[in-house]
């Protein structure tokens, strides 16, 4: 369904290649970059999750992904030697 | 062909060490040691093969968006209601694996408020007043 334009106006990029934007409705958006150069930007809200995850485990993953990324995680860890003392 | 697994968190691989400097020693308790055989057994499959069936790897796209790196999750154990998972990710470097975070109780993923992050696609004419801000395409550093 065509949707009308509720506002219009003209706008630059600023020196850090940023846009504001005026009057938006939600905090997210899904950026298409379309091939005319014209950029769509879809409202998106949060919902939970479809598989939960605690707080905690969250924030874990988020400082280890920051370690990944700065290549500063852990060194190998043998696994020969623990899975002889596996039981069972 | 091996992956090289290697923790993402200094506190992980605390818990690892000593894990498994506890089972040399033969002083695990049953809970430590049920979790010390899963998470080995897990981590030696994920190893070998990530997509090993009997750990169910999937993406989950929640937090590879979120994170802005493809998060894997992979299970510890089957058929089992509630089921302890580990998350992980490939690298730093080639044939590598990173352990992002693991739940060592059962009970840890469900600890708390469930953290909501997904996006889906915003009905329409409906926002929340929170989200009536003005909002800026990049952040603003001063």
């Amino acid at each position: 369904m065509p949707q009308l334009i509720a506002k219009e106006y003209q706008a630059r990029l600023d020196t850090k290649n940023r846009l504001t934007l005026r009057g938006v409705t939600a905090k997210f958006y899904v950026v298409q970059i379309l091939e005319g150069g014209s950029i769509v930007l879809s409202p998106q809200k949060l919902v939970p999750m479809s598989t939960p995850i605690s707080e905690e485990i969250l924030a874990q993953i988020g400082r280890s992904v920051g370690n990944l990324k700065k290549g500063k995680v852990g060194g190998p860890i043998d696994l020969n030697a623990a899975r002889k003392l596996v039981r069972g | 062909m091996t992956f090289e697994m290697r923790m993402g968190l200094p506190e992980m691989e605390a818990l690892w060490t000593g894990l498994l400097a506890k089972a040399q020693l033969g002083k695990l308790n049953a809970d430590e040691q049920a979790f010390f055989d899963k998470w080995t057994k897990a981590l030696v499959h994920l190893s070998a093969n990530p997509k090993h069936p009997g750990l169910r790897t999937h993406e989950i796209d929640e937090l590879t968006q979120k994170f802005g790196v493809k998060v894997w999750q992979s299970y510890l154990e089957n058929h089992t209601s509630g089921a302890r998972r580990m998350y992980w990710a490939y690298g730093p470097e080639a044939r590598q694996i990173t352990i992002l975070a693991v739940e060592s109780h059962p009970e840890s993923g469900k600890r708390k408020a469930y953290e909501r992050i997904a996006l889906s696609a915003f009905p329409q004419g409906k926002a929340s007043d929170k989200e009536k801000s003005t909002a800026r395409v990049g952040k603003r550093k001063r």
